[in-house]
């Protein structure tokens, strides 16, 4: 994975824990993009992890073409992640306990204690996991215009 | 003496004035959505929009989103920008903008095409740089800082949107999630 050096993985690391909700972009057999908000997390510097359901659009797209980007965005702070990956669905059960329980810890955070997934009818729940093959960090805020060091590393 | 009408009749009558009485709640109920659409859009004007390769490889990044009460929606970027160089290949895109508190989630899709009328892009510039002040206290959008040849401006026309609200609703009531217009 690209994503520069330690500390750049660090910040990278924290930034996913304070942003959780990530926008997956998949696209559809057609080549038809489509954008679709999930909560996610960071096992490992090039593994992350989400929940949808099997007949989720997101998670179709993936069957036809599980090459995604995920982007995360803080208006606040003027920075963005942007990462690209390749989905598999996750089927080893000791690592979905573990993920599961992380997860449920990030999305009970929401206004609601049920995440959104919960309450689509679109099939049994998945567990996706993603190796990320590129992430960079953008911070625009207070950025001067050309500057080279908005992104974590080019 | 008027004829009483015929079990026919009154069929065609019930069926007529169903027909009527439905038209009149869609049209209210698509009227609410698409007000509250306009509401939520009206405060969340960061959004991500997803595009796609040559190869059709996806790509997403955020954009400042101006919407105008058609819902017919305005972003800006600069040429050399990935999203730009895709959607030179591929005019399709889907736009997202969520907020992670209310769990709520606006999604549109459809065809984007560069903006060439000059009042409307002075228009978009003006509402994109009042979002940038609101957003994060700076007058200057994300764009402005990189380097990557000059501005353009897309037009993004969706045939639907759809907003979904989680928080609101209860597990069981899975059709009250979707708010769709057309």
């Amino acid at each position: 994975m690209r994503t520069g050096s330690n500390a750049d993985q660090d910040k990278i690391a924290a930034y996913i824990q304070a942003n959780p909700v990530i926008v997956v972009g998949t696209v559809d057999a057609d080549e038809t993009p489509h954008g679709a908000a999930v909560y996610g997390c960071l096992m490992a510097p090039d593994t992350l992890y989400f929940l949808t359901k099997t007949e989720t659009k997101k998670f179709q797209n993936i069957l036809d073409n599980p090459t995604m980007s995920l982007t995360i965005v803080n208006p606040a702070e003027n920075s963005t992640l942007q990462a690209t990956g390749t989905a598999t669905a996750e089927t080893d059960p000791q690592t979905m306990e573990t993920v599961m329980g992380k997860l449920r810890k990030i999305q009970t955070q929401g206004a609601d204690w049920l995440p959104p997934i919960a309450k689509l009818r679109a099939g049994p729940y998945q567990l996706v996991r993603v190796h990320l093959n590129h992430v960079r960090l953008a911070n625009y805020l207070r950025a001067p215009i050309g500057d080279t060091h908005i992104f974590t590393e080019e | 003496m008027a004829a009483a009408a015929s079990p026919s009749r009154l069929a065609i009558l019930v069926v007529f004035f169903t027909r009527v009485a439905y038209h009149k709640t869609m049209t209210v109920d698509i009227t609410q959505s698409r007000e509250r659409i306009l509401d939520f859009l009206g405060t969340h004007k960061v959004g991500v929009l997803a595009t796609a390769d040559a190869t059709g490889k996806p790509h997403a990044a955020a954009v400042y989103v101006v919407c105008d009460p058609q819902l017919v929606f305005y972003f800006i970027t600069k040429k050399a920008t990935r999203k730009s160089t895709n959607l030179s290949v591929n005019s399709q895109a889907a736009l997202a903008v969520y907020d992670e508190q209310s769990q709520t989630t606006v999604q549109v899709d459809g065809q984007v095409e560069v903006v060439t009328d000059p009042a409307q892009i002075d228009r978009i510039f003006t509402e994109i740089q009042a979002i940038a002040r609101l957003t994060s206290q700076s007058g200057t959008p994300p764009p402005a800082k990189l380097l990557a040849d000059g501005y353009v401006v897309y037009r993004l026309s969706s045939p639907t949107a759809r907003l979904a609200s989680y928080s609101d609703t209860p597990a069981t009531d899975q059709h009250d999630i979707f708010e769709i217009v057309t």
